[in-house]
């Protein structure tokens, strides 16, 4: 932190991966240490497989005109930012909706983007491009209903890296 | 004395106010707004996980169908983090075509933002006029495209070319431009009914917009003096000029001013770049086997292999700060993240909408400026 008030000019980026344990404390830290003139500017997921699921903090210091990014592997539940920055609220949101990681403390915890009463996690890796259901409106039951996924042709998937080295 | 409870609305998903398919649950109290709950994702297509199963080079066509009305910024976005991702060069020309496209997107997107705002608070004229200009802007992305919206033009990597006579049309249509805005500006910014609907509605300081993670017009309206185009110093802005304007107030009114003086930056922009263009001969491959191996190269969902493992940048796209994250180390992304900037401000709608009338709802979404597209992803 004292070598960015020294240097504001040369540093434009501050990474810190994969730090255990006290995550809120680290970013209530953050949180002070670039006084007023911070924003999380974003935050998301990326399934790691084995690893579990990375959540990726970006935050911008007004002050310092640098982005600091922070990421965390984790695979079960964090503690919600969204009292120390608001626009973590519908980030957070979508990160469970999507991967199935809570956050505590959130004050609204629903789905966002996905359908009244979708079930799955889709952004995980074990989640199909294709899904599991699909809706269609049933003229004998005057509603939409919900039916298993069904496709004429398979998504093609091309293993090999090349057509023309395979 | 009976107590009054406050009533739920549904605003949308049909609503023509709510620009596309937004799904508002309005908790009133009379006609005052108590609580906006926006129900999204109407319009959710998973591109994120659609782009994991696509080479980075199938992948572009869906960045223009994200924000609809700023195409070229999703391309150019996507273009610089896949560069950025392979180490890719690119050369000044191509750099200053970039530019000039990304500085027409933005004069769509603004006309239609400012336009599509009047018309939702009652002034149709504007809103004709402004697809006039935007037609004859398609018009641009045609002809160096061959498609009006949909452009595909801004690719990862590869070096555009332009004909002279298109850079001499710009010429011309950049001069006309200023008048048809001030055409458009004489019908609002002084328009009485104007000015009452939008002044001091939907006021957000400074401290709350940085809670709130606004970004772009919507940051500059409260008076902070923030563009990335001027911190990142990607593409060709460190050599152009520009202003940026800012508002004092925050309210909508600020907003609409920012955006027409944005307008007329970027034609100022747009001006200087086409002063600073030389066009070198074509780079396309002349003989049969350049061209077989040019094919080979493009369809073949490239040959070389990223440099890093990840990256993470962002630009300054019409509506705000536009973010992507980009991961993988094979021919296709290992996982896609975009940061839309019109998400995070609809997700503040609650903060903004809160005690106004149920009318300036329709003010405070036209203001926000937002797109479905890249909301619902």
């Amino acid at each position: 932190m004292e070598l960015i008030k020294l240097y504001p000019r040369w540093i434009n980026s501050v990474s810190v991966d994969h730090f255990v344990g006290g995550q809120f404390s680290l970013l209530q830290v953050l949180k002070l240490s670039l006084l007023h003139q911070s924003v999380l500017t974003d935050l998301f997921g990326v399934d790691k497989l084995n690893h579990g699921i990375e959540i990726n903090w970006i935050l911008w210091s007004y002050e310092f005109e640098l982005t600091y990014k922070l990421r965390l592997l984790t695979s079960y539940s964090l503690i919600s930012s969204y009292w120390l920055w608001p626009s973590a609220n519908w980030f957070e949101r979508e990160i469970w909706e999507m991967f199935g990681i809570t956050f505590q403390g959130h004050p609204d915890l629903r789905r966002l983007l996905t359908d009244y009463g979708f079930r799955s996690y889709p952004l995980l890796k074990s989640y199909p491009l294709n899904g599991y259901f699909q809706v269609s409106y049933s003229e004998k039951h005057k509603r939409v209903v919900s039916s298993s996924v069904f496709l004429v042709q398979e998504f093609r998937r091309f293993k090999f890296n090349s057509p023309w080295l395979a | 004395m009976a107590r009054l409870k406050s009533f739920t609305m549904n605003f949308g998903p049909q609503h023509p106010a709510a620009h596309g398919v937004l799904r508002l649950i309005l908790e009133l109290d009379g006609e005052i707004v108590v609580r906006a709950d926006p129900h999204i994702g109407l319009l959710h297509r998973g591109t994120e996980k659609l782009l994991e199963h696509k080479s980075y080079l199938q992948g572009l066509p869906y960045f223009d169908r994200l924000d609809y009305v700023s195409m070229m910024a999703y391309e150019h976005v996507y273009s610089l983090a896949v560069e950025e991702l392979f180490s890719f060069q690119i050369t000044e020309q191509t750099s200053i075509i970039r530019t000039i496209f990304l500085e027409i997107t933005r004069l769509l997107n603004h006309l239609m933002a400012v336009t599509t705002h009047a018309l939702d608070v009652g002034a149709l004229t504007p809103f004709l006029w402004a697809f006039e200009e935007r037609e004859k802007m398609m018009e641009f992305y045609e002809r160096v495209s061959g498609a009006r919206m949909h452009s595909a033009y801004i690719r990862p990597g590869i070096n555009l070319q332009l004909d002279h006579q298109l850079l001499v049309d710009l010429q011309l249509f950049v001069e006309q431009f200023p008048f048809r805005l001030q055409e458009i500006e004489e019908m609002l910014t002084s328009n009485r009914i104007w000015r009452q609907r939008l002044a001091d509605v939907g006021v957000v300081d400074f401290e709350q917009s940085l809670e709130l993670g606004f970004s772009g017009p919507m940051l500059r309206g409260g008076g902070f003096a923030w563009d990335l185009r001027l911190i990142k110093n990607y593409e060709y802005y460190p050599y152009v000029q520009f202003d940026i304007p800012l508002g004092t107030n925050g309210d909508c009114y600020d907003r609409y001013l920012i955006r027409v003086e944005e307008m007329r930056q970027s034609c100022f922009i747009i001006q200087q770049l086409l002063e600073k263009i030389t066009l070198s001969s074509s780079v396309n491959p002349l003989h049969m086997e350049e061209l077989i191996s040019d094919f080979r190269y493009y369809s073949g969902g490239n040959y070389s292999y990223p440099q890093n493992e990840s990256v993470y940048l962002s630009v300054e796209a019409p509506k705000g700060e536009l973010g992507v994250y980009l991961a993988g180390l094979t021919n296709r992304p290992e996982r896609l993240h975009l940061r839309a900037p019109g998400f995070v401000h609809l997700s503040s709608l609650d903060q903004m909408a809160a005690d106004h009338m149920i009318a300036d709802v329709v003010t405070i979404i036209g203001t926000q400026d937002i797109v479905f597209g890249e909301i619902d992803r």
